[in-house]
């Protein structure tokens, strides 16, 4: 499992990690993770601690979750990324569309 | 001492005219020529002041002894040489500053024009830098291309780029959801398909019990019997087009799940690439920008050096008025000379042809007027104006 949950203990915030390769091969679990959680809170946090790659199908995918989270800029917070992750978001302008940490 | 004293001017000119070869400096030959000029002066005046003396005694030509009267023959003829030679270095000396300070004018004017076009060509290269060149090729936003526009242009462009291919995965991620959503459907269907079989086995089953117990009413059943087979055909009809069913729905959700390969590999572009070719465009884009920089502040410290140029070398051709004053020194040294000629040929000439009460009252004449004359101001320094250049 290269995704991982964790909810909040009010149940308002998602916590989703993903572990090593960010890619089109996790879609339909993330999907499956965030779409679980609902739309009441919109409350969601993508944990990079151990992402070590991320091509242009997760960066797709990010949008698909902002997009499932209201569309906000503070809907989804990317957190702990690695140098490398903190680049590819960089080059995508997402510091504009998500709050990174 | 005094037996010394005549031959001061001949040091002093010998001295002067060394001076003026090993130093040669204009001035310093005009200094040198108004000091021996002074020198040969101040010894007519004393040999004028000699021969009043002698006026004085009642029988003149016994005063003189004949080694007395040589030496005074001898400077003569030194002194008008010297005066002669004098003469001819002042004419030399003006002839030359004249012709070398027309040549500098020249030079120096030039000069300036030179300056003042490359000023002229550095502004144009700074604003050719700044706005594009006259009539160079216009964007289609009617701007004018300059390396800072273009490397704008290229920089909004990438990211123009960039954007579109993540909007395009989103897009591609987007397809494979509803992929998958259809994918859930056709799961249903199967279900809905296998109910449709149970329905058709248990028709099925009912004909066959049917066709069992007609076979039992005997003749009485047999017409029932051919309804039953029929109904029983039916069954198996049902179950086969169920059976078709299943099999094209089962090539469509294959069908889909290569559509959502393809669409997911579309959708999966490599950022590590896109990265570097980000950065490496980016880093052109820097270099790009700071040889345009620094371009430009070059053709501006240029443009100052030139405007430096051209004001020093207007400086320079006013310096080179200097030519005036020299030639003023110069032609008050040949006067100087003249005068000392005079006064020479005054004291020693006439006296030697005989007519000495002649040549002591000229000479007491003389004497008066170079004694009532004002001392001349030695040529100082000579304000140029602007630079204010040290002559003398």
């Amino acid at each position: 499992m290269s995704i991982s949950t964790q909810t909040s203990t009010d149940g308002a915030t998602l916590t989703i990690r993903v572990q090593d390769r960010f890619d089109f091969n996790v879609h339909r679990e993330l999907r499956q993770a965030y779409e679980a959680h609902g739309k009441r809170y919109g409350n969601y946090v993508m944990d990079l601690r151990g992402t070590t790659y991320m091509d242009s199908a997760a960066l797709g995918m990010l949008l698909q979750l902002r997009e499932h989270a209201g569309g906000q800029r503070q809907a989804v917070r990317l957190v702990n990324a690695q140098p490398v992750i903190r680049d590819i978001l960089a080059v995508a302008n997402f510091d504009q569309l998500f709050t990174i940490e | 001492m005094p037996q010394f004293l005549p031959l001061l001017p001949g040091a002093v000119t010998v001295a002067a005219v060394l001076v003026t070869l090993v130093v040669a400096q204009p001035w310093m030959a005009v200094a040198a020529i108004v000091l021996v000029s002074l020198a040969w002066a101040w010894e007519a005046r004393r040999v004028a002041a000699q021969l009043a003396q002698h006026a004085a005694a009642p029988v003149v030509e016994e005063a003189f002894e004949p080694h007395e009267v040589e030496r005074i023959e001898l400077l003569h003829g030194c002194a008008t040489h010297t005066i002669r030679q004098l003469q001819v270095d002042f004419t030399q000396i003006r002839e030359l500053i004249r012709d070398a300070v027309a040549e500098l004018s020249q030079a120096f004017d030039g000069f300036h024009a030179n300056a003042q076009t490359q000023k002229s060509l550095m502004d144009e290269a700074v604003r050719t830098l700044a706005n594009g060149a006259p009539g160079a090729a216009q964007s289609s936003d009617g701007e004018q291309v300059t390396i800072g526009k273009f490397v704008r242009d290229t920089s909004s462009v990438l990211q123009g780029f960039v954007d579109n291919s993540i909007v395009a995965s989103k897009r591609g991620m987007d397809i494979v959801n509803m992929i998958d959503t259809m994918n859930t459907q056709m799961t249903e269907i199967f279900e809905l398909l296998g109910d449709v079989k149970g329905i058709a086995d248990q028709t099925n089953l009912l004909a066959l019990n049917a066709a069992i117990e007609a076979a039992r009413a005997g003749e009485a059943g047999r017409g029932f019997a051919v309804v039953a087979d029929e109904v029983r055909k039916l069954s198996l009809n049902s179950a086969h087009f169920n059976e078709q069913i299943r099999s094209h729905v089962e090539n469509a959700q294959a069908t889909m799940q290569s559509t959502r390969k393809l669409v997911g590999d579309s959708a999966s572009m490599d950022t590590t690439m896109l990265l570097t070719h980000k950065s490496s465009i980016d880093g052109m884009m820097r270099h790009l920008s700071s040889l345009e920089d620094s371009l430009n502040s070059l053709i501006t410290e240029t443009a100052g050096v030139t405007e430096q140029i051209s004001a020093r070398t207007g400086a320079a051709v006013r310096a080179l008025q200097f030519e005036d004053i020299v030639r003023q020194v110069a032609e008050h040294g040949e006067k100087e000379l003249g005068r000392l000629d005079t006064l020479v040929e005054t004291g020693v000439v006439r006296w030697s042809r005989g007519s000495l009460e002649e040549s002591l009252a000229e000479l007491r004449a003389a004497s008066q007027a170079l004694r009532e004359m004002q001392p001349r101001k030695p040529a100082h320094q000579a304000s140029m104006g602007e630079g204010d250049i040290e002559l003398f």
